[in-house]
């Protein structure tokens, strides 16, 4: 006998999953980065016995309410700014600054980049120390010139901005608007030279008080493939975070094993109020 | 069949047989246990489904790509580009993901370093 059906062309390979969480009051979602094993999340719901007649047997259908769905994951990369996002507003973030840098080595963005995309920022230590940096504030930057054959210095708020960027390590990244005057800029490299700038040294992430209002937050778990699940509402669980300090005889890296929950929004459209999943055409 | 035109197609990109030498009128790709015979470069690679094949709803192919070369570094190099160009890349209807499962030394004068990496291959 041979294969029971033909139906495989909505066979999806596995490959990871990004999760991307936006917390409350944020306008986006940011990718929390690299993850370690399975992305999980499981609809529950508590299920009422259909009705027990005296004399006729069950009648009616079950019923079902308070609808959740749970995940969890392990997150290897341990960027503070994440976790404070997951963490429902149980964390709270302060940067303690480092000393002033002037040794900040000039960054070249290489020709091909795009009008309008962001192009992040890179600082690092020294020349001799390749240490990226975190800016505790908007950068200092001494010029920032498009490398033609006749080099234009370009001119911040006209040329170009420097916007925060949570998705970029130091922070911030650079927008090139259509104001630059040489031809097909895009087709140039861009040479940035830092000024002195003062780096984030340390995060300190700091917890524990005698009452909370958590505030959930949104995330989403998405495949290249096209595969996104939504989950409109979402709070991490009592033990939500695991934070490890493995043993040096452990395989693998240091792992935060995050737990969540999805709830029911009802200030959503109901049929609508906990998640959804994308599949692509 | 069994996968081989699939991953033919993955790994007969210039970012991997740029590093082939020549056979015949193309690269030294082989679908092959063995190099041929006639083959005079020391630069080439040799793939053969390795695992058994069992048909199921949705396909998998094991092969083991045989990167071969002079050198230790020269074959690791050779084996880096088939990871960086086919490890977890989705084509039309198939998947590739790789390992990479160490180098084997020349047996004698004659023999080349080989860097071995096992690639499966998921195909709807």
């Amino acid at each position: 006998m041979g294969a029971q059906t033909t139906l495989t062309s909505l066979i999806y390979f596995p490959d990871g999953a990004k999760v991307s969480v936006k917390e409350d009051g944020a306008g986006s979602y940011t990718d929390i980065g690299a993850l370690d094993g399975d992305v999980t999340a499981v609809l529950e719901y508590d299920k009422k016995s259909r009705f027990e007649t005296a004399n006729a047997g069950p009648a009616g259908n079950s019923r079902l309410v308070n609808m959740s769905i749970a995940g969890a994951f392990n997150l290897i990369h341990w960027d503070p700014a994440n976790i404070v996002r997951l963490g429902n507003g149980i964390y709270s973030s302060t940067a303690v600054a480092g000393s002033p840098n002037s040794l900040i080595p000039d960054q070249v963005i290489a020709a091909g980049w795009s009008l309008a995309a962001r192009h992040p920022l890179t600082p690092e230590q020294s020349s001799s120390d390749s240490t990226k940096l975190k800016f505790a504030s908007t950068p200092v930057l001494t010029s920032v010139t498009l490398d033609a054959g006749a080099p234009e210095v370009l001119d911040e708020g006209v040329d170009y901005v420097v916007v925060e960027d949570p998705n970029t390590l130091s922070g911030y990244s650079m927008v090139f608007t259509d104001s630059i005057t040489e031809g097909s800029p895009e087709t140039y490299s861009v040479t940035i030279v830092y000024g002195t700038n003062t780096p984030t040294a340390t995060t300190v992430l700091t917890v524990g008080t005698a009452s909370l209002t958590m505030a959930p937050y949104a995330i989403k778990i998405e495949n290249t493939d096209g595969r996104i699940l939504e989950i409109f509402s979402a709070e991490g669980e009592s033990g939500a975070f695991q934070h490890g300090f493995k043993s040096s005889q452990d395989d693998g890296v240091e792992v935060i094993t995050y737990a969540f929950k999805g709830l029911i929004d009802t200030d959503l459209t109901d049929g609508a109020q906990l998640f959804s999943m994308t599949f692509p055409a | 069949m069994f996968g081989e035109t699939e991953l033919y197609a993955a790994l007969n990109v210039s970012g991997i047989t740029d590093l082939l030498g020549s056979y015949g009128t193309g690269s030294a790709l082989f679908n092959a246990n063995v190099i041929p015979a006639d083959c005079e470069v020391a630069a080439t690679i040799n793939y053969y489904m390795s695992i058994p094949w069992t048909d199921t709803e949705y396909q998998l192919y094991i092969y083991s790509i045989n990167c071969r070369e002079k050198t230790f570094d020269e074959s690791v190099i050779i084996a880096k580009a088939v990871i960086d160009n086919i490890n977890r890349v989705l084509y039309s209807d198939y998947y590739i993901v790789c390992s990479v499962t160490g180098t084997i030394e020349p047996r004698d004068e004659t023999d080349n370093f080989n860097t071995l990496i096992e690639a499966k291959i998921k195909k709807k």
